[in-house]
């Protein structure tokens, strides 16, 4: 397929429209049995179940239904495309035919199995979002049994319109004769073309995904030898097998971070699994129901229902939602890299400009013990001194009477005023906190400002505050023996609380010729420090207003790229065009890139160096540094082996790129290198509608993109 | 014949230290700035020759925005091109921030040729023609109106662009501790301020957004803008009260003395001039008083020479010694008042390029003008100089090398020095072509 340029540029594009919708449609419940969205995964899936071509039909047609019966129940177009509902009415088909091979019409079990799974599918997605927990294929299991329990009660010559009549709790198909018989039972099949065809399904969908089924599928075998050494392999063992793979992917990728802890978890929670299709197995036999993939679910919601009863998110720490494991461990590695690990509330520097650090954690003067993580700021002249003059008057003093601010957001929770100043060099050691704030950021985080001027303090118990309210006016009050700000976090409300650690996020660091920007960072005593002082010159230029369309074009007029900016539901913005999508986040001090899913022959590649964060800060110059994740860089093929890689040696995932900032007029420029990647950005300062360059170089090859707003670049051409 | 009596001269030795009115302070050689020596520089570029300082320039900005910033959540610099606007210069204050404040035309033209952004140009000036406006409007300049007829033909420009831009208007003031300036602008106790304000908000043609007020030239006294900022705070409240337009920017203009000592000052520049943050806290405490808990607007400055004076030299030669009839020493060098029109306000501080050895005694700089008024300095403690050697004249940066004038020579090469000691001409000595480039001969000659 081609898709045309803007500018008469044939590129070679994705499957659009009506063909792409259609394959989404059909392929992608094929791709949701191995947890994937990826429609290569969904392919390799359905050509297992094609090894016994019958099914294919079957289940094709399922499938299709499925997706009718959802749409005309009104449950979304985007849960027809997912193709979760089309998954489980894929799952119950396979499972009557295995289990129930004699059945009786065709037509009525696809029919009957379709619409009960998808019924039953919405049902179950609604009851367990509420515990925020996930349904997984429970809704296939109940949909089976249901059929199943029904079934008996129907005529044995019920018909042609009887849909199933016997079971076999467990039928040939999954008896055991190669390993491969255990991938394959996933679908309910046996063979090793099946067996293969599905491994190679996950090996598509994720290396650590295939990683964890081996895990599963060891852990289960480990244990049969263990506790049923003497008996015969059966089917039991495999359906024990196939839940321990299900079990260990689910937990160890999908909501755990792939780490060597998650890995851990996922071989317990596998031989758990092992443990409840054992246990299952008597008791459903009793009532003639077979075990399916009921272990699976009930390990994983045990697993997260417990998990939620741990004091701290680490070892293994909770993932947030991604496509595959790859995407998790990148965007979890990135995270902790480029926001730090205290990035849960990323407190602004309590002050304008550019204030000094006298005093910082563990000092030699006040800093100590239960107050070690304490800092004292104060203010500099241009020849470094805390004061002019003869430094006898307070107001000689720099700091003295400059606005004090709220670190975050929060309510001011305590304020202690009508403490007088002490004169220069006198110390107050009765009322040790002076004139004081405290602000509460929420349940046991407290902020305290302290040693303010008396009767500086603008706000009173009960103010709501935002970050960069003024409290009130740095003073010398207290056990101050000149004017200085202290400021701590602690988790009591009372002054004097001991105290904890923090960062500050966006401290622009005035050392050295250039200063450096650290995103998440403490101010180490002895430095100049200072908050972003925002551009909005800057901040306009770089502004992805939602709704804008972007053009990316490569100068020596190989390749245009159409992007549109989409905004989702938790304010990211996307960056979107047909080969790809890049997301950032812009907030008052800059923008941030957050993740990256571009395919190589895509323009959008090369914004993730150039724009990976872009702090709208007033200083000439500026350096900071930051670390992406390699993957988003590289190829399809040596993505796969980094990401296997990544899992025992993190630090491989990153790619450490050094930035400059520096301004001429109407312009800014920002430069990146990384080891084998540098780039130059040109950041046009001239209204809404200009456009900006990017000069990447990447082995050895230069390539120079104007980036503008499609509709101004297509008007700028037509005069 | 009998010979005419001549008295004699008597010069008075004396070590360098004090006398009854305190320290004289001993004239310390300039021999190099930011590492450079000034005769590599004088031997490279020929004499005279304008020096400026990067490092200097960078230094001041950075102090007065350091000032700023501690202060303000919202401040702009908008730097003076008539103070001095070669490229280069401009370019270090574009690199630092600061916006281009523009007072006519021509630095309107040349701001916008340079690339700054329309958005960051602010356009001041009594006389604004209709091409100016329309220039300014299509690049959304930020427009202060000056005059009446102005703004009627402000109106009309922006009426035939079919746009209804955002402005401000210039505003005068009588009561403040200095000389009246009320050639520019609306005047404000009069009335004739709101009067504008009033007809901008009505007609709707225009927006009316900030308030730009220039109280004077270099003033020394911080409290003088403490009392403008409170003015022009309560204008803006009165007109947000009265007209509903909501003032955002409060523009209080340039002034601030730079380290130059004018010519009836006792104390010199050095150690008169107020500090920035002296400035800065008279301004925040005016807007504070005048803002009485309102919403703090944003602040702009258009300082000038308090940055740029400081960072410029220019390095001359002496040509020749002479007595004058009162037995004053005079000594010639190769720059005058036509590259150095300062030199009729300020009382330069002057100093050797190298050291100097002898009695120092009053001694006048004259430039190389054949006109009486071709003064550098006029009365100064030096000792004595040889034909050849250099001296530094300092704090020339600001309006020298905007207001020179090609007056029977050409004008200099001028020089920046970086802060790594390296050097570069800025603008290129005029020779005779320049001269003649310009010139035409009529075909009845």
């Amino acid at each position: 397929m081609v898709v045309k340029g803007t500018h008469g540029v044939r590129l070679p594009g994705r499957v659009p429209g009506v063909g792409r919708a259609v394959l989404e449609i059909l392929l992608r419940p094929y791709a949701q049995v191995v947890f994937s969205r990826d429609l290569a995964a969904g392919a390799l899936v359905l050509a297992a179940v094609a090894c016994m071509p019958k099914l294919a039909g079957i289940t094709l047609a399922a499938v299709a239904m499925a997706a009718v019966v959802t749409w005309l129940l009104g449950l979304g177009r985007a849960a027809v495309r997912e193709g979760i509902y089309g998954c489980m009415a894929l799952l119950t088909t396979l499972a009557l035919l295995a289990f129930a091979p004699n059945g009786g019409s065709l037509a009525a079990l696809v029919l009957v199995g379709t619409v009960t799974s998808v019924l039953l599918g919405a049902s179950f997605q609604t009851f367990f979002a509420r515990l925020s927990l996930p349904a997984y294929v429970l809704p296939f299991v109940s949909a089976a049994w249901l059929v199943h329990l029904a079934s008996r009660s129907l005529s044995p010559r019920g018909g042609a319109f009887s849909p199933v009549v016997e079971w076999s709790l467990l039928p040939a198909a999954l008896t055991r004769h190669s390993w491969l018989d255990v991938p394959a039972s996933l679908l309910f099949v046996h063979g090793v073309a099946p067996g293969v065809l599905v491994l190679l399904a996950l090996l598509v969908h994720s290396r650590i995904g295939f990683f964890l089924a081996g895990v599963g599928a060891v852990t289960a075998s480990a244990l049969r030898a263990w506790l049923r050494p003497d008996l015969a392999w059966s089917a039991l063992d495999t359906m024990a097998s196939f839940n321990a793979m299900l079990t260990a992917m689910v937990v160890g990728g999908v909501w755990f971070v792939p780490q060597p802890s998650s890995m851990a978890l996922a071989a317990g929670a596998a031989g758990f699994s092992v443990l409840v299709t054992y246990a299952l197995m008597p008791m459903l036999a009793m009532l003639s129901l077979p075990v399916l993939s009921l272990p699976f679910v009930i390990t994983v919601l045990a697993v997260l229902t417990a998990a939620r009863m741990r004091q701290q998110d680490r070892w293994p720490r909770s993932a947030a939602p991604a496509d595959r494991p790859e995407d998790a461990l990148a965007r979890h590695l990135s995270r902790v890299r480029r926001f730090g690990e205290l990035a849960w509330l990323p407190f602004r520097l309590p002050f304008r400009g550019e204030w000094y650090v006298s005093q910082g954690w563990d000092g030699e003067h006040t800093h100590k013990g239960p107050w070690r993580h304490g800092l004292d700021f104060e203010g500099r002249t241009a020849e470094g001194k805390a004061h002019r003059g003869e430094g006898r008057d307070l107001r000689d003093y720099v700091c003295y009477g400059l606005p004090v601010l709220a670190a975050g957001a929060g309510t001011v929770a305590l304020v202690v005023d009508g403490i007088e100043d002490n004169r220069p060099g006198e110390v107050n050691t009765r009322q040790n906190w002076g004139n004081a704030a405290v602000i509460a950021h929420g349940p046991w985080l407290h902020t305290v400002y302290a040693h303010l001027q008396p009767k500086s303090i603008r706000v009173k118990p009960g103010d709501v505050v935002t970050p960069g309210t003024e409290i009130g006016r740095c003073g010398n009050s207290g056990r101050s023996a000149v004017p200085h700000l202290h400021f701590q976090v602690q988790r009591g409300l009372a002054l004097g609380s001991p105290t904890i650690p923090f960062e500050f996020g966006d401290v622009v660091e005035c050392q050295g010729e250039v200063p450096t920007l650290g995103t998440h960072m403490l101010p180490r005593q002895g430095t100049f420090v200072r908050p972003v002082h925002r551009d909005d010159s800057v901040a306009q230029a770089a502004a992805l207003t939602p709704g804008t369309k972007i053009e990316l074009r490569e100068r020596n007029g190989t390749r245009v790229e159409l992007a549109k900016v989409e905004m989702d539901l938790l304010g990211t913005r996307w960056l979107s065009s047909p080969h790809g999508r890049v997301a950032f986040e812009t907030y008052d001090n800059g923008l941030v890139l957050l993740d990256c899913h571009a395919g190589p022959d895509s323009l959008l590649r090369f914004l993730v160096l150039a724009w990976a964060r872009l702090p709208f800060d007033q200083s000439a110059q500026l350096r900071w540094q930051d670390s992406l994740s390699r993957r988003w860089l590289l190829p399809r093929w040596s993505r796969l082996l980094a990401d296997v890689l990544t899992v025992v040696a993190p630090v491989w995932g990153g790619l450490d790129v050094s930035y400059s900032l520096r301004r001429r007029e109407g312009a800014v420029e920002v430069e990146g290198h990384a080891a084998d990647w540098s780039c130059r950005t040109v950041l046009s300062l001239s209204g809404p509608h200009a456009s900006h360059m990017l000069f990447v170089e990447h082995h050895g090859k230069t390539h120079e993109i104007e980036i503008g707003q499609a509709d101004a670049m297509a008007s700028e051409e037509a005069a | 014949m009998k010979a005419k009596y001549e008295p004699p001269l008597i010069v008075r030795h004396s070590l360098a230290g004090v006398n009854k009115l305190g320290s004289i302070p001993a004239i310390r050689p300039m021999s190099s700035i930011d590492g450079v020596r000034i005769e590599e520089l004088v031997v490279a570029y020929g004499s005279p020759l304008f020096v400026f300082s990067e490092n200097t320039l960078r230094e001041r900005v950075r102090e007065l925005r350091g000032e700023l910033g501690r202060r303000f959540a919202s401040f702009d610099l908008g730097w003076s091109y008539k103070t001095n606007y070669l490229s280069a210069v401009c370019r270090v204050f574009h690199q630092e921030g600061s916006l281009a404040e523009v007072v006519s035309g021509m630095e309107l033209r040349k701001a916008l040729a340079a690339g700054v952004a329309g958005q960051q140009i602010i356009f001041n000036g009594p006389a604004k023609t209709a091409a100016d406006l329309t220039l300014a409007f299509e690049k959304r300049v930020q427009v202060h109106i000056d005059h009446l007829d102005e703004l009627a033909l402000a109106e009309t420009v922006a009426e035939g662009l079919g746009i209804v831009p955002e402005v401000g208007i210039r505003v005068s003031q009588s009561d403040l501790p200095v000389p009246t300036w009320d050639r520019f602008g609306f005047h404000l106790e009069s009335g004739r301020a709101i009067e504008a304000a009033r007809r901008i908000v009505r007609s709707g043609r225009l927006g009316l957004r900030s308030l730009h007020g220039h109280i004077g030239t270099f003033i020394p006294n911080p409290d003088a803008y403490r009392m403008a900022a409170l003015a022009m705070t309560r204008f803006a409240r009165q007109i947000e009260s009265e007209l509903g337009a909501r003032i955002t920017t409060i523009d209080l203009g340039g002034g601030f003395a730079s380290h130059n000592t004018l010519h009836a000052q006792y104390l010199p520049g050095e150690e008169a001039t107020p500090s920035f943050s002296e400035y800065v806290e008279a301004i925040a405490s005016g807007l504070e008083e005048g803002l009485d808990g309102a919403e703090t607007p944003r602040l702009v400055l258009e300082t000038g020479r308090a940055l740029v004076d400081d960072a410029g030299v220019l390095v001359a030669t002496v040509l020749g010694n002479k007595r004058l009839a009162d037995k004053r020493r005079a000594v010639i060098v190769d720059a005058g008042v036509n590259i150095l029109p300062t030199a009729w306000w300020y009382r330069h501080d002057v100093r050797p390029a190298q050291e100097i050895l002898g009695t120092a005694e009053p001694t006048v700089f004259f430039g190389p003008l054949c006109m009486a008024i071709d003064v550098v300095r006029d009365r100064v403690m030096f000792p004595p100089l040889r034909v050849g050697d250099r001296v530094v004249i300092r704090h020339v940066g600001a309006y020298n090398v905007t207001q020179w004038m090609q007056f029977i020579s050409e004008r200099p090469n001028v020089v920046m020095v970086s802060p790594k000691g390296q050097h570069a001409i800025i603008r290129k000595a005029e020779t005779l072509e320049t001269l003649l480039l310009q010139e035409q001969m009529p075909a009845w000659l």
